[in-house]
């Protein structure tokens, strides 16, 4: 009961803990093969009585019994050291022996037609004018045995409530012996069922069942008490208190009672009070615990709670600052735009500023989006491009722009590439497609071509071509440049407008969506 | 922006600009004046802005929401609303996040622009 048990969940055992589990469940039934060896071979083969009948009157673990424990924990021990074919075939036929030989047993013994059971057919010298037998309890617990040895044999592994029923059951009967054994010796040979089982049998068959149980630590009640959470730590630390306890207190009450100290009613009081005492003193413990964990628990969420507001605070102060410089450079532009003579050059800063704008808008996208990675692109184009109209005047002058965009989630970078490229098509034609008092349209439009590629296309119906890409400006300069950051074709056709296409790559794949390999 | 003014107003308005960001104020000032407006005054903390738009009792304030300090302008509109009426609050904001915005909602903003503002949103709220 220590770090070598800590398991990540309930229902697996660390391979530490694992790993000792293996061993214990090998002691076991190594311990197990003995007892019904030993038993077998020199109290009845060679007739060393004590084996058999510890004090020459107790009950024997008849000749059936010894065999049926020592094959079964001999199939369990091999299927344990080599899961083979061989080996669960094994166990299959030592299950259909075993559950044989106790059925019969416990239907001749019920029955009251041989007294001594198979064993008494057997040898009849053996018997005559004793009371052993494999009691109905082994019987039992022999069939309980076979029961939960087939499931275990199965290949896809025990069904868990079969399995956890027959292991728990069988543990549960023979312990009920082995306390009885050791309080209540002469009740138990009044309790009929119990009435022949020996304390050799009842030992054998607790550490046989505890072996079982061992065998699925991740399944059932044992999860529980190997798992690694708060509530099996306690469990671990209470459970022997709690199992222990009484069976020390109803010990040393015989023993009291035995030498003179108080008498059996007096006991009964003494024994009821500690018990209580000890139920209420791990219902308290359990609560403490409890308690303890969901403290810390409360502590972990607020932290959790305060770190993810800091987060949401700093993101707001850097979304403030690119905000707040974004319009500085704006505000630098102007005034050196001021001091341009010409309309060309104040042209050329006109179209900084818009570009500059077009980034204010990704930002602002950014921090409407949920992931704060991605962006809903349908949106975030039709914002732009509600940005570029009111700042160019564009509604005043009859020119209006329609966007036809795919509702779908593009990466930051993506987005930013995309959004400037718009800003670029969309100025270009609004500066050079129509002149004064020509009115038209600006379609903007974004979708999926197939699985793998996209397209963004910016035409108008203008009387002028919007954009000379061979003309080597600092416009047509920054579409290309955009187009190949996007690993995209550009496209420029002239008929009836000017009809810009990019076809690149699908994005949504293209990018992990962290736009941390996003380059400039 | 050192051309002719092109929206001259009947009357001219007469504006505050408050902004902890003094280039910007700059800024601000030039795009005023260029849509014709008078700039009567500008201030970049809290206290200074309420004197100066109590003193000059303009028609307008451009009004930053951080002055970096402990009022920001929502805290500064209210001071002055209590001592005076009539002047129109233009939020000039640096973030549109739902905190800031329910923040300027709660003075009832004659307009909110949001940074990088467009010349032409500025035109528009000053009408």
């Amino acid at each position: 009961m220590n770090a070598g048990w800590k398991v990540p969940d309930n229902q697996a055992i660390g391979a530490n803990g694992g790993e000792r589990l293996r061993m214990i469940r090998v002691v076991l039934l190594t311990i197990v093969i003995a007892i019904a060896a030993s038993i077998a071979a020199i109290g009845w083969v060679l007739g060393y009585d004590p084996l058999v009948h510890v004090n020459g009157k107790a009950p024997a673990m008849v000749p059936t019994t010894a065999f049926c424990l020592l094959a079964l924990t001999g199939a369990h021990l091999a299927l344990h050291l080599r899961r083979s074919d061989a080996s669960r075939a094994a166990m299959l036929c030592v299950a259909i022996g075993a559950g044989t030989i106790a059925s019969v047993n416990l239907v001749a013994v019920v029955s009251g037609w041989w007294p001594h059971g198979i064993d008494g057919l057997l040898w009849p010298a053996l018997f005559a004018g004793t009371r052993d037998a494999m009691a109905p309890a082994t019987a039992t617990c022999i069939l309980l045995a076979v029961v939960a040895s087939v499931e275990l044999r199965r290949t896809g592994g025990p069904r868990k409530r079969l399995f956890q029923f027959a292991a728990t059951s069988g543990l549960a009967v023979s312990a009920f012996a082995l306390v009885a054994y050791l309080l209540a010796r002469e009740s138990l040979s009044n309790a009929m069922p119990f009435a022949a089982m020996s304390v050799q049998t009842a030992v054998a068959s607790a550490m046989l069942f505890a072996a079982i149980v061992l065998a699925q630590p991740g399944g059932g009640w044992l999860s529980v008490l190997f798992g690694s959470l708060g509530g099996s730590r306690i469990s671990r630390r209470l459970l022997p208190v709690v199992v222990l306890c009484p069976l020390g207190l109803a010990v040393l009450g015989n023993f009291a009672t035995r030498i003179g100290w108080i008498d059996p009613g007096m006991r009964l009081v003494l024994l009821t009070v500690l018990l209580m005492a000890v139920g209420a003193a791990a219902v308290l413990l359990i609560a403490i615990g409890e308690n303890r964990y969901e403290a810390a628990h409360l502590r972990n969420m607020l932290t959790l709670e305060k770190s993810s507001e800091e987060k949401e605070r700093l993101l707001g102060e850097i979304y403030h600052r690119v905000r707040n410089n974004l319009q500085r450079i704006d505000a630098m532009l102007a005034f050196e735009s001021a001091q341009v003579p010409g309309a060309e050059g104040r042209d050329a800063f006109v179209a900084m500023s818009h570009r500059v704008r077009a980034l204010a808008v990704v930002h602002e996208a950014l921090m409407r989006s949920v992931s704060l990675s991605r962006i809903e692109i349908a949106d975030y184009l039709d914002r732009l491009s509600q940005e570029i109209s009111r700042s160019r005047a564009l509604p005043e002058r009859g020119i209006h722009i329609s966007c036809q965009v795919e509702r779908m989630f593009v990466d930051f970078e993506t987005a930013n590439t995309m959004g400037l490229l718009v800003n670029e098509l969309v100025s270009d034609a609004a500066v050079h497609a129509f002149p004064v008092g020509q009115q038209g349209i600006i379609r903007v439009s974004f979708g999926r071509l197939d699985a793998d590629t996209c397209v963004l296309a910016v035409s108008d119906d203008g009387v002028n071509p919007a954009a000379d890409l061979d003309r080597g400006g600092v416009g047509s300069r920054i579409i290309r440049s955009l187009a190949r950051q996007l690993r995209g074709e550009l496209r420029v056709e002239v008929h009836d407008g000017t009809h810009v296409t990019i076809t690149f790559p699908d994005m949504t794949t293209r990018w992990d969506g962290s736009g941390a390999n996003g380059s400039r | 922006m050192a051309v002719a003014q092109t929206a001259v107003d009947s009357r001219t308005k007469r504006v505050v600009i408050v902004d902890d960001d003094v280039l910007i104020c700059e800024y601000l000032s030039d795009l005023c004046q260029f849509y014709g407006a008078e700039v009567v005054g500008m201030a970049h903390e809290a206290q200074e802005a309420e004197d100066i738009i109590l003193e000059n009792r303009p028609e307008f304030v451009l009004m930053d929401l951080r002055l970096g300090g402990p009022r920001d302008g929502v805290d500064v509109a209210e001071a002055v609303q209590n001592r005076m009426s009539g002047v129109k609050f233009v939020y000039v904001s640096g973030s549109n996040e739902p905190k800031s915005m329910d923040r300027i909602a709660s003075n009832a903003p004659h307009h909110v622009l949001i940074k990088p503002i467009s010349p032409a949103d500025l035109r528009k709220a000053l009408a």
